[in-house]
């Protein structure tokens, strides 16, 4: 059975000699490099192969999370797994979202490093329980739209077509009387109708509600 | 001059005055004459017609005698008895009598034969006094003479009706001397010799009226008429004292003069009334322009509407009162800093109005350098105060994390035992941890990677976490937005301020958040159903207050209600 072979991405020269000091007395990892920058990261990769890259997302210049998504096109074999002090959700989602196979607070202890590692050295991803958390609490905010009008948008005209008035919008969506009307004014400019009851059956008409 | 220093009002008076004496004295001089002439002309016509009736009357006398005289002529017989009664004596006489009776019966030789009948003034040579004349007639060779006394002309020039105090009518014989008595002088009349003008121009043949000075050297009135009969010459004269006469004159002077008074006493009170009224209003606008040198500006009210250039001059005097306090006001307006005020200048040469409309732009350039400066100021303040948190932030967070990080894994490695190891870990991650809380509360890094959207949320879940207030929150910001970091800054400062306030002061129990990107701006807002707060009291001020900084810096609105059902804010900052 092949090492893993592993690369440590830190800006911090201490942080990144004790990982791989921590790192170095299993026998399964392969500690092939070390970067204190994405660029150096880079040139690594040129010219060695990898399975596993520890990141840091605070870093000068590039910062992690953008690394892994340039490497998903560049790199596609290399799977990264985030290691950083950042344990806010947004971060989490941004890196899942970038292609990354597993995200760590730095202060992880050294079996659940390991696992993750092991894990995401094998295609699997690896998020405990924790991030799990951070991740979903934030995943309900995000959310994509692809439709013609946002999901603000859409609330507001269903509740114009439910006959409410801009106060009571206001009141229901919790956020001022202008903010409905420039919503309101929005969507006829999106939507090219001039007034709001064509605005509500155009919207209509494109099974908007 | 002296007239310069007159007032107005003296100076009117004192023409009106002169204007209407020289009048006034012109008319009565004028009158006085007229009235002068014509009482002299009067005067004179009365004395000549009393003289010419006495002239008459003692022509009649004469002549009465003279007939009688000529009737005896004619018929000596009658000689002896005169039937008329007039002659105190008659007789034939051979020879020119040297006398008869006690009378010298004087006539120059050759006149004896010439005339038919002579009379002869015999007066003089009378010692009764009496008027006596001799008639002389030549009958045949001899001489008929007769005397007669005429007391009646005495008598006829006694009437003195119409004449006065002064008035008399005498008779001057050829001699000079008077035949009739003097009013005046008591003495024989035969004694008074009267050698005036009037007799002189009488014996010359002249008749007529003059005023004269007369036998006592008093000027009179005179009027002067020969009377020649048969060899007799008399000068009638009728005479008036000159200051008699004119007595009316006198009088008619003196009420002139009175009149003149009274008529001056007028004109003095008529000229002080109307130079008053007339002045009365220059003296108001005097006062009017002395109150204004003073600065003081009240309209004037005119009690009446004048269209004369006084009441024009006094509409002129308003309109600058008028144009004059709006100019105030404006200038009023603009010391108070309110450039917004509108002036429209009085006209192209209004000056001041220029001025005031200079210095309102001038000082609204300054004001506005001043607040931009200011602005600036409280910006490069405010951002860098945030920029040392943040700073400070990424220093605990990506300097002191890491060595700590570092630190746990060195403690994971080293040869302690378990319960140590667990222990010192313990404490470790407390210390991450608050590195980590020190960190996010000094500026949160998702706050600079995520936006205030982001951060506002984690905030939030913060909050709630220590909280049982119901938190609603929506965000309306994509991330993908590209927002400059002083507005994402300024929107979390704001969120914590306001979500901080909400929950330590209101009361409330709920909570709601929303914040939404616009094209153009981002809108904030916050309400809360918690117990309201005295907008005008400021212990709770300096939060909301600071946020309202905040939102001025940004060119941003800021709204803010509240009342005992709640607090609502509102905020706008605009993104471009």
């Amino acid at each position: 059975m092949s090492k893993i072979k592993i690369i440590v991405v830190d800006d911090h020269q201490l942080f990144r000699e004790g990982i791989i000091s921590l790192l170095s007395k299993n026998e399964e990892l392969d500690i092939v490099g070390e970067a204190a920058s994405v660029k150096e990261l880079f040139s690594i990769l040129d010219i060695k192969k990898a399975h596993v890259v520890l990141i840091d997302i605070t870093m000068p210049e590039t910062n992690g999370l953008e690394a892994i998504k340039e490497c998903r096109d560049k790199y596609p074999d290399v799977k990264f797994i985030v290691l950083t002090m950042h344990a806010e959700g947004q971060y989490v989602v941004k890196a899942v979202r970038n292609g990354a196979f597993g995200y760590l607070i730095k202060n992880a202890n050294e079996n659940e490093l390991i696992t993750a590692i092991r894990e995401v050295s094998i295609g699997k991803k690896h998020f405990n329980s924790e991030i799990s958390q951070l991740m979903i609490g934030n995943m309900a905010i995000e959310g994509e739209s692809h439709k013609k009008l946002s999901d603000r948008e859409m609330e507001v005209i269903q509740l114009v077509s439910e006959g409410q008035t801009t106060k009571e919008i206001a009141d229901h969506l919790f956020v001022s009387a202008r903010t409905v009307e420039t919503h309101r004014v929005n969507m006829m400019k999106k939507l090219n109708v001039q007034n709001t009851a064509e605005l509500i059956k155009k919207a209509a008409h494109l099974k908007l509600i | 001059m002296l007239l310069n220093k007159l007032n107005i009002g003296n100076k009117l008076a004192l023409i009106m005055i002169a204007l209407s004496l020289v009048v006034i004295a012109l008319l009565s001089s004028v009158f006085y004459v007229q009235f002068d002439t014509a009482l002299k002309e009067r005067v004179l016509l009365q004395l000549s017609s009393v003289k010419q009736l006495k002239i008459v009357k003692i022509r009649s006398e004469l002549n009465d005698r003279l007939i009688a005289f000529e009737e005896i002529l004619n018929n000596p017989e009658l000689l002896q008895n005169d039937p008329s009664g007039f002659f105190s004596h008659v007789a034939l006489y051979d020879q020119w009598p040297e006398k008869i009776l006690n009378h010298k019966v004087t006539l120059p030789e050759e006149n004896r034969d010439k005339i038919k009948v002579r009379l002869i003034d015999l007066t003089p040579g009378d010692i009764r006094k009496e008027i006596t004349i001799g008639f002389v007639g030549k009958y045949n060779d001899q001489y008929l003479i007769a005397i007669a006394e005429l007391p009646e002309v005495q008598q006829i020039l006694l009437e003195r009706t119409g004449l006065g105090q002064t008035g008399e009518s005498y008779v001057v014989g050829e001699d000079f001397k008077m035949r009739t008595r003097s009013r005046f002088f008591k003495e024989n009349p035969r004694e008074i010799i009267v050698k005036t003008k009037g007799v002189e121009r009488a014996f010359q043949g002249e008749s007529g009226e003059d005023i004269i000075p007369d036998y006592r050297d008093t000027v009179v009135f005179s009027s002067y008429e020969n009377i020649e009969l048969n060899g007799l010459h008399w000068a009638v004269l009728s005479e008036i004292n000159y200051k008699e006469a004119l007595f009316p004159l006198e009088k008619l002077r003196t009420n002139l003069l009175y009149m003149l008074m009274v008529i001056l006493v007028f004109i003095l009170v008529v000229s002080y009334l109307l130079s008053r009224m007339i002045v009365s209003p220059v003296v108001s606008m005097e006062k009017k322009l002395i109150a204004m040198s003073r600065g003081i500006l009240d309209t004037v009210s005119t009690k009446e509407n004048r269209q004369d250039e006084i009441g024009r001059m006094f509409e002129a005097l308003n309109k600058l009162v008028k144009a004059l306090s709006e100019t105030i006001v404006f200038a009023g307006k603009i010391g108070n800093g309110n450039f917004e005020a509108e002036f429209q200048p009085l006209s192209n040469e209004d000056k001041l109005g220029e001025a005031l409309l200079q210095m309102k732009d001038k000082l609204r350039e300054y004001k506005e350098n001043e607040e931009r400066l200011l602005k600036e100021n409280q910006r490069s303040i405010l951002n860098g105060e945030e920029k040392e948190r943040s700073r400070l932030s990424k220093e605990m967070h990506d300097g002191l994390g890491p060595l700590l990080t570092t630190l746990r894994m060195n403690i994971q490695a080293a040869e302690l035992t378990v319960a140590t190891k667990e222990s010192l870990l313990l404490r470790l991650d407390e210390t991450i941890g608050e590195v980590r809380r020190i960190s996010n509360n000094l500026m949160p890094s998702v706050l600079v990677d995520f936006g205030a959207g982001e951060a506002i949320g984690n905030l939030i879940d913060q909050v709630r976490e220590n909280s049982p207030v119901n938190i609603l929150y929506k965000n309306d910001m994509s991330s993908e937005l590209d927002i400059d970091d002083s507005i994402n800054i300024i929107l979390y400062r704001i969120a914590q301020e306001s979500l901080n306030n909400a929950i330590k002061h209101s009361k409330a129990s709920e909570i709601k958040i929303s914040i939404t990107a616009f094209d153009e701006h981002i809108s904030f807002f916050i309400s809360d159903n918690g117990v309201g707060f005295d907008q005008k009291q400021t212990t709770k001020g300096n939060g909301i207050r600071n946020m309202k900084e905040r939102v001025k810096l940004a060119n941003g609105t800021f709204d803010i209600r509240s009342n005992e059902e709640g607090t609502i804010i509102e905020i706008e900052i605009p993104t471009k």
